[in-house]
């Protein structure tokens, strides 16, 4: 096939040029990745160890605790997760899983809302987590707390609140 | 194909680019890296072995726990990791022995970021490099020279990214200087204490082994010092010798004994077969498919090790993991 003018030839130089630049702006992006995964671990408490930032083997791994408490004060009491479903053990298990990985991006509510539904008698909880976290500074971990209260309120799962700083 | 050329298109494809004044900025950047269109040949290999780690990566994260006791109930989307690997397998199948080898390719492609999304966020940081490299052999066309060879700089420049990353993260987080993460691994895994335990002074492994838990970790054994600040300097400067033609041959020789040594400590087998085997897109020589057969036993070796015993089969694995 001919071409005389040359249009297929400069339509393939196109094309290839954008295809060039798209393969290079994905590389910078996936190179600038890692400096906005520090953002989200300093923040977030997203495990360093995960999410794509390449920076396995550089803090301690750790694992973190989660309690839970009657009354949206925090005061009133620990009570047990429900575990006697199935459904409810693994919403435990996928939850500290992903608490462990995502840090503060992954949200209790569906736990709370599990314990709502096996203490009727509950107004309110109060799920506190707590995160070792490596301090360089101190060459060890130091404990970040997070609680969240959570009450019953409106039908399905409750609304959570923003947990205090 | 000649340095000093002034066309574009023979810029990206030629092997003096980076000489070439005329050349753009973009051009040169990415021909740092080297490559022709005969070392851009492997890239085929490369794409298989990648499908293949997903396959295996997803069916491996199965809940065969829940497969071997008849009265558990199945968690949702159980068959989905089934599901996902002979999606892969027979969109393969059908770019190779099918009509439409291209849509065979962007299907195995699509199962693939499947996989990703499906096991987000309890995905290894390698199968998330596997389906970005995996992204940039599906957008580039590997029949086509200059685009196979822009494929392979991609690649070369993100292994690059990746190492570099990982000796960068390394000094941010501060934990190599007075080997505060070595003591924590030592003191804390047992894969690191079996590794580290014949060389370092009876006094001072007392003394790591009665660390407290939280810390604070470190060490003065200059030795030790010494080692973990050549693992963050190594993982800096090695991506850099990558950089030039003279230095590319021994700093991949370095890096992959690097990587050998780290995964006797690690045992993380795939990321190191991942990883060497983009390594191995660096030499003129292509090795890749001599050592793909070792990569497959690997993988069967972490597929006996794993499978059988969630079965309750016993263990059946050849390899410590």
């Amino acid at each position: 096939m001919s071409d005389p003018t040359g249009t297929i030839g400069k339509e393939a130089e196109r094309r290839f040029r954008r295809k060039k630049h798209g393969l290079v702006a994905l590389l910078v992006a996936f190179a600038l990745w890692p400096v906005a995964h520090g953002f989200w671990v300093e923040n977030y408490l997203v495990n360093p160890w995960r999410m794509f930032g390449w920076a396995m083997y550089c803090v301690p791994s750790y694992e973190p605790q989660i309690r839970f408490f009657a009354g949206g004060d925090g005061t009133s009491g620990e009570i047990q997760f429900p575990r006697g479903s199935a459904t409810a053990r693994l919403r435990l298990e996928t939850y500290l899983r992903q608490r462990g990985q995502l840090g503060d991006l992954a949200s209790p509510r569906l736990l709370a809302a599990e314990i709502l539904r096996a203490y009727p008698s509950l107004d309110t909880v109060t799920i506190a987590v707590s995160h070792p976290v490596y301090s360089p500074d101190e060459a060890g971990f130091r404990s970040v707390r997070r609680r969240y209260d959570f009450s019953r309120r409106g039908a399905g799962a409750p609304p959570a609140t923003a947990p205090p700083p | 194909m000649t340095a000093g050329t002034s066309d574009p298109a023979a810029a990206i494809s030629g092997v003096g680019a980076s000489l070439d004044p005329d050349a753009s900025w973009l051009d040169r950047g990415l021909a740092l890296v080297g490559g022709d269109p005969q070392e851009a040949e492997r890239l085929g290999w490369l794409q298989v072995f990648f499908f293949f780690h997903v396959a295996m990566e997803i069916l491996i994260s199965a809940p065969w726990a829940f497969f071997a006791a008849p009265d558990a109930l199945l968690p949702r989307g159980a068959f989905t990791y089934f599901y996902l690997p002979a999606g892969i397998g027979l969109s393969l199948a059908w770019s190779r022995w099918g009509s439409r080898p291209r849509l065979g390719r962007t299907l195995a492609w699509m199962f693939s970021v499947l996989a990703v999304l499906w096991l987000f966020p309890n995905l290894p940081n390698h199968l998330f490099l596997v389906v970005f490299c995996l992204t940039v052999l599906w957008l580039v066309d590997l029949k086509q020279d200059r685009e196979a060879m822009l494929g392979l700089r991609v690649l070369r420049w993100t292994t690059i990214i990746v190492f570099a990353a990982s000796g960068w993260q390394k000094v941010r987080y501060g934990t190599y200087f007075h080997a505060e993460f070595l003591t924590w691994a030592a003191a804390h895994t047992e894969r690191f204490a079996v590794l580290m335990q014949p060389w370092i002074p009876v006094a001072e492994w007392r003394r790591i082994q009665a660390l407290p838990p939280m810390g604070p970790f470190g060490s003065t054994w200059w030795p030790l010092v010494a080692l973990s600040n050549g693992v963050w300097i190594f993982e800096v400067a090695a991506p850099l010798c990558l950089l030039h033609r003279r230095t590319r041959g021994p700093a991949v020789a370095a890096i992959i004994a690097f990587l050998v040594a780290i995964e006797l400590g690690a045992r993380e087998w795939m990321f190191g077969c991942v990883f060497v085997s983009l390594m191995l897109l660096f030499p003129r020589r292509n090795i890749l498919p001599k050592v793909l057969p070792l990569f497959l036993l690997i993988y069967l070796a972490i597929f006996a090790g794993k499978v059988p015993a969630a079965l309750g089969w016993g263990h059946w694995g050849f390899l410590p993991l």
